[in-house]
């Protein structure tokens, strides 16, 4: 049982080269000491650099399900998906944590009655037993997983792989074709209209988050602005400051609720419990005192920067790198060092 | 039209709870209505609002879930069942089989509607899994019901850079968007209602359903200590000083 292979499943909508890294490198962890190959089973349309990567990556053998981006969200290929898998059996199964692949993990954990496990972050091995982990009840627990030799389906939390090194050798990938055998598809595109392209908060790597201290902005107001509309000024001067800090670090801006609440920013940018929750690799709390309902949606994060006036803000316990500081004078310093 | 809608209640995690090692002995907490369960009423209520439809709230577990299925009566569903189970570690794929086969004993269900994953253990994999269960499609994240007409349902869903219109036969599962719009308060008639109502509740047993049985991994919880994790504070610093330890650590995490 232990030497069936692992499959890897990428889907055309993924996020092609980061998934795929991603997922080698949590299957990898998964085989470590043992003798499993992995395999890679792609649906979606013709691509080249799936293979390349795929082949760079050490696999050996690519499936290949040949539909359009539009059809996997229609999903009519699951019967098909199913059918595969029930005819060769699999140690693990792996997808991406993100919403379509999950949607399709867990209809397969249910067709084929096999275990599923959701946004696992951490696979170790140790003495044969692989263990998984996933953080529940925002980030205060985690449940941990001891697997036995039972097939089970994963899916990976992508933030927590990096990228797996690059194979070396020569290397030859067979490429096996999936029959294309689409049942009707039940969900039916009307029309579609391109939307504008952003970085979802979600999707950020690095995220610059302001809160209330952006209205304590010390800088004079320009003489001319009416009483009523300083602290629309204020926030403008702080949210520009900040806008500018993201662009140099590729990243976006969040804020916290009370800014939202005071009709400032829009709703879209808010992350907290009411909010988006937020995952990236650095997240810097400007002038956010830290609520709990604030920090729900942010904790996962990898590395948190906090500066804050106050030494006493709560946001300082769950920040990494905590600065007792003005952001006014801090983030021009930093803009200006990325110039 | 007749539309069930699933709900429960979940950890309130703005208020203290006992963090235990095992999933089921995770007991001593607040309950609250899960807040993605509250869109999926949101949308519901406003289907029946615009096209009339009969709206059944439903929900499995134990007496203690009686106080979801009230916050969506009192929110204007029409009536309320509960499965009833005591079992503390039912899996997402169990609590599908039973809203299916609830949902086959009620009969002529044209929607039903889940919240897209609960806020305290996160797997968002319940309403995939009924649609599995049922053989129906599931439309995911719809952000506005377009029409509904002779028993298709079009709707619009943001997907990979696109906004898409997209149409389907009854029978569906479909989970609600944020973007749907912020869940209303019960009005003071609603809740007045909602208190008086009796809920009604069917053993397990009635639905006829053998629990399927799937192969588990051995598994526990473990307390994540949340200590200071601080471990550089930085005060008195010049700000370019500030700024290049910032920058540094901030390069460190990218690379």
């Amino acid at each position: 049982m232990t030497n069936l292979p692992v499959l890897i499943v990428l889907l055309g909508t993924d996020n092609l080269g980061e998934s795929l890294s991603s997922l080698v490198s949590a299957a990898n962890l998964f085989t470590a000491g043992g003798s499993q190959t992995s395999d890679l089973l792609y649906i979606g349309p013709e691509n080249n650099q799936v293979l390349l990567t795929a082949a760079s990556f050490g696999i050996s053998r690519l499936f290949h399900l040949p539909i359009n981006i539009v059809e996997i969200m229609q999903k009519s290929f699951l019967p098909t998906l199913e059918n595969f898998l029930k005819s060769k059996p699999f140690r693990a199964i792996f997808f991406s944590n993100m919403p379509l692949p999950l949607e399709i993990s867990a209809h397969m954990g249910a067709a084929l009655q096999t275990q599923l496990i959701t946004a696992v972050d951490t696979i170790t091995v140790n003495d044969g037993i692989t263990t998984v982990t996933r953080k529940i009840l925002a980030g205060n627990a985690r449940q941990v997983f001891n697997l036995k030799d039972q097939p089970v389906i994963l899916t990976i939390n992508m933030a927590c792989f990096s990228a797996p090194e690059a194979f070396s050798a020569t290397h030859f990938l067979e490429t096996i074709p999936i029959a294309n055998d689409l049942s009707e598809e039940r969900i039916k595109v009307i029309s579609s209209t391109v939307i504008q392209q952003f970085v979802a908060l979600e999707h950020s790597r690095v995220i610059v988050a302001g809160g209330r201290g952006l209205l304590s902005n010390p800088n004079p107001t320009p003489a001319g602005i009416p009483a009523g509309e300083i602290e629309q000024w204020k926030y403008e001067q702080g949210f520009n400051l900040l806008k500018n800090l993201a662009e140099k670090l590729n990243g976006s801006v969040g804020v916290s609720r009370a800014l939202v609440d005071a009709g400032y920013a829009p709703y879209e940018l808010q992350i907290g419990q009411t909010g988006k929750t937020v995952a990236p690799e650095v997240y810097i709390a400007c002038g956010i005192s830290g609520a709990l309902q604030h920090t729900m949606g942010m904790r996962h994060s990898k590395l948190v920067i906090a500066i804050n006036k106050d030494a006493r803000a709560p946001i300082f316990e769950v920040a990494h790198v905590g600065v007792i500081g003005d952001l006014y004078k801090i983030l021009p310093e930093w803009v200006k060092l990325r110039k | 039209m007749k539309i069930v809608v699933a709900v429960t209640n979940v950890i309130d995690l703005t208020q203290p709870y006992h963090i235990p090692t095992e999933e089921s002995k995770l007991t001593s907490y607040v309950p609250t209505l899960n807040p993605w369960d509250e869109f999926a009423l949101e949308a519901a209520l406003q289907i029946k609002e615009k096209y009339g439809a009969e709206l059944i709230a439903i929900s499995v577990g134990e007496l203690q879930q009686e106080s979801a299925l009230r916050k969506a009566l009192a929110l204007g569903c029409d009536s309320a069942l509960r499965i009833e189970n005591d079992s503390k570690s039912l899996r997402n794929d169990q609590i599908a089989s039973i809203l299916a086969a609830a949902i086959r004993k009620i009969g002529d269900i044209d929607i039903a509607f889940c919240g897209r994953q609960s806020i305290d253990i996160e797997n968002g994999t319940t309403a995939s899994m009924l649609a599995e269960r049922l053989n129906w499609p599931y439309l995911s994240l719809i952000s506005k019901v377009e029409a509904i007409n002779h028993g298709i349902f079009t709707a619009q869903k943001s997907f990979f850079n696109q906004l898409l219109t997209i149409s389907v036969q009854f029978p569906i599962v479909v989970s609600a968007s944020k973007e749907f719009g912020e869940a209303r308060f019960p009005s003071f008639m609603g809740m007045r209602r909602a208190a008086r109502a009796v809920i009604e509740s069917w053993p397990l047993l009635d639905l006829g359903l053998e629990l399927n049985q799937i192969f588990q991994a051995d598994s526990r919880i473990e307390k994540i200590v949340t200590g200071p994790i601080l471990h550089q504070l930085i005060s008195e610093e010049n700000e370019v000083n500030i700024a290049n330890i910032l920058d540094q650590k901030v390069s460190e995490a990218l690379s």
